[in-house]
């Protein structure tokens, strides 16, 4: 591929990155920063990507990934609590607890907007990392496990937490509306 | 991407760590089968696990929970203006690719025979030393005579672009400013500053000077100046007219950026006035509209006058 052509179809996808920058950075002028890393990385690896083969959006997706932790790593100034959490969270097992039985659409989707809110603001990165690629970028967990560099198996333990912790605050609204006891 | 079929051909694929193909729990397996990554075996498991009017009222739970996360987190408006700093960055950036280096294919089969003769060989050598003699005199004049340091015109003209739409963004002290310049008081500003450039705080010594030469400080905040990892944006407003003027200093630059260390103007046919430099690893760009607020900048800043003047469009 020529680069023009190149950076055409890796500029298609810059409004996925972007979203995918913010809402792990939390912070505008921080994720923009992180989407012009991962471009300027990109294009100086673009042979690999050709020899890698693969979606063009997943791998400057998973450059992204990298780029923010390699920033929360030097932040922290040790790699340690990273490595932590994958080890930790590749222990744990899932826990058997099924979701809520009733119909989420009789809400208003202005309270369920305002509890996701709240419960997503209390999630870690790497739970609102899986969620925002599962739920909005609508990958499958074997995508999400080759951008996150982590086992299928943790991509699931993670959006099961994600999705516990989210359905946890929404049954809390399905309790004060009377719709549950 | 994984399709169903996949998944289907890899029974047991290790979703719960390494080394563990135990089945899945029923609460996993909801969610999986909700989001349709479940294999044929998983969905007989599921059917025989449970009533199937509960668990399809649980599927659609997280169904219409994965709807609304999608429209909670998608509506995330990219800023304006990333697309063309990006562009910027990109273009300012050499190509790495393999394929980018142009090769002779027929280098190792010239025939040299003639030119390997002893006796051409000999007076080839007296030749050669001439010729590097005179290519080298020629080379020291023009050096003596040139004011042009060796840098890339393009290069110079979008950094120009750069730092000019920053500044032009923030001179009004409006909204923009107010929303990008987060610290706006000094000790803040320098402490950010020193944290994010990974810098020593010493390095602000021009504030004082700047400030006894009639500016205030406006702000600071973050940018990402091309060709380097991080960098930061100040402003300042000289107070007998209200001229402002743009600072960036960067770290961290790629060797892709060919500017000389030493003072460099850039004579603009379409900006104002701008100057860069470079002290050990930092590097420093200067913008305003008044040729006189650089100097005076300049100045702050003790940059020794070895100038080289550049033409960017």
């Amino acid at each position: 591929m020529e680069r023009p052509e190149f950076e055409a179809k890796a500029m298609e996808h810059m409004d996925a990155l972007y979203r995918m920058a913010f809402h792990l950075s939390r912070r505008a002028e921080d994720a923009a920063d992180l989407v012009q890393d991962t471009y300027l990385k990109a294009l100086r690896s673009s042979a690999r990507f050709e020899e890698r083969g693969g979606g063009m959006k997943s791998w400057l997706m998973t450059i992204l990934h990298h780029t923010f932790y390699t920033r929360v790593k030097r932040a922290a100034r040790g790699p340690a609590l990273v490595e932590e959490f994958y080890d930790a969270d590749d222990r744990e097992r899932i826990p058997d607890e099924p979701p809520p039985a009733w119909d989420l659409k009789s809400f208003d989707p202005d309270h369920i907007d305002e509890r996701l809110k709240h419960a997503l603001e209390e999630l870690s990165d790497e739970h609102r990392e899986v969620l925002l690629l599962w739920g909005v970028e609508g990958l499958k967990y074997r995508e999400i496990a080759e951008i996150t560099g982590v086992p299928i198996g943790t991509v699931m333990s993670r959006l099961h937490r994600a999705r516990k912790t989210l359905a946890d605050s929404l049954e809390e609204l399905a309790s004060e509306m009377g719709l549950r006891e | 991407m994984a399709s169903m079929d996949e998944h289907n051909s890899t029974p047991g694929d290790h979703r719960h760590g390494v080394g563990d193909q135990s089945p899945l729990p029923l609460a996993a397996l909801i969610r999986a089968a909700a989001d349709g990554e479940v294999t044929d075996a998983e969905q007989a498991q599921l059917e025989a696990a449970s009533d199937n009017e509960s668990v399809t009222d649980r599927i659609e739970f997280e169904q219409d929970l994965r709807a609304a996360v999608r429209r909670h987190l998608d509506p995330v408006a990219t800023p304006a203006d990333l697309r063309e700093r990006i562009a910027a960055a990109l273009a300012s950036e050499p190509s790495a690719r393999a394929d980018d280096v142009v090769t002779s294919p027929h280098g190792d089969t010239r025939d040299r025979s003639f030119w390997a003769s002893p006796v051409v060989a000999t007076l080839g050598r007296w030749a050669a030393v001439a010729a590097v003699l005179a290519i080298a005199a020629t080379l020291i004049v023009m050096a003596s005579r040139s004011t042009a340091p060796s840098v890339s015109t393009d290069q110079a003209s979008r950094l120009v672009g750069f730092v000019g739409s920053q500044h032009a963004s923030c001179k009004d002290f409006g909204d923009h400013y107010k929303q990008k310049m987060e610290w706006q008081s000094v000790g803040e500003a320098h402490d950010a500053a020193a944290k994010i450039l990974d810098i020593a705080p010493a390095a602000f010594h021009f504030e004082d000077l700047l400030t006894a030469g009639g500016y205030e400080f406006g702000g600071l905040g973050r940018c990402a100046v091309p060709n380097g990892s991080h960098s930061v944006h100040l402003i300042y407003k000289r107070l007998s007219d209200g001229t402002p003027v743009s600072l960036f200093i960067q770290t961290g630059m790629a060797p892709s950026l060919k500017l000389p260390k030493s003072c460099c103007l850039m004579d603009c046919k379409r900006s104002p006035e701008f100057a860069t430099w470079q002290e050990v690893n930092v590097r420093y760009y200067v913008f305003s509209e008044s040729p006189d607020v650089v100097a005076d900048v300049l100045t702050a800043f003790k940059v020794t006058r070895d100038r080289h003047v550049l033409d960017a469009e």
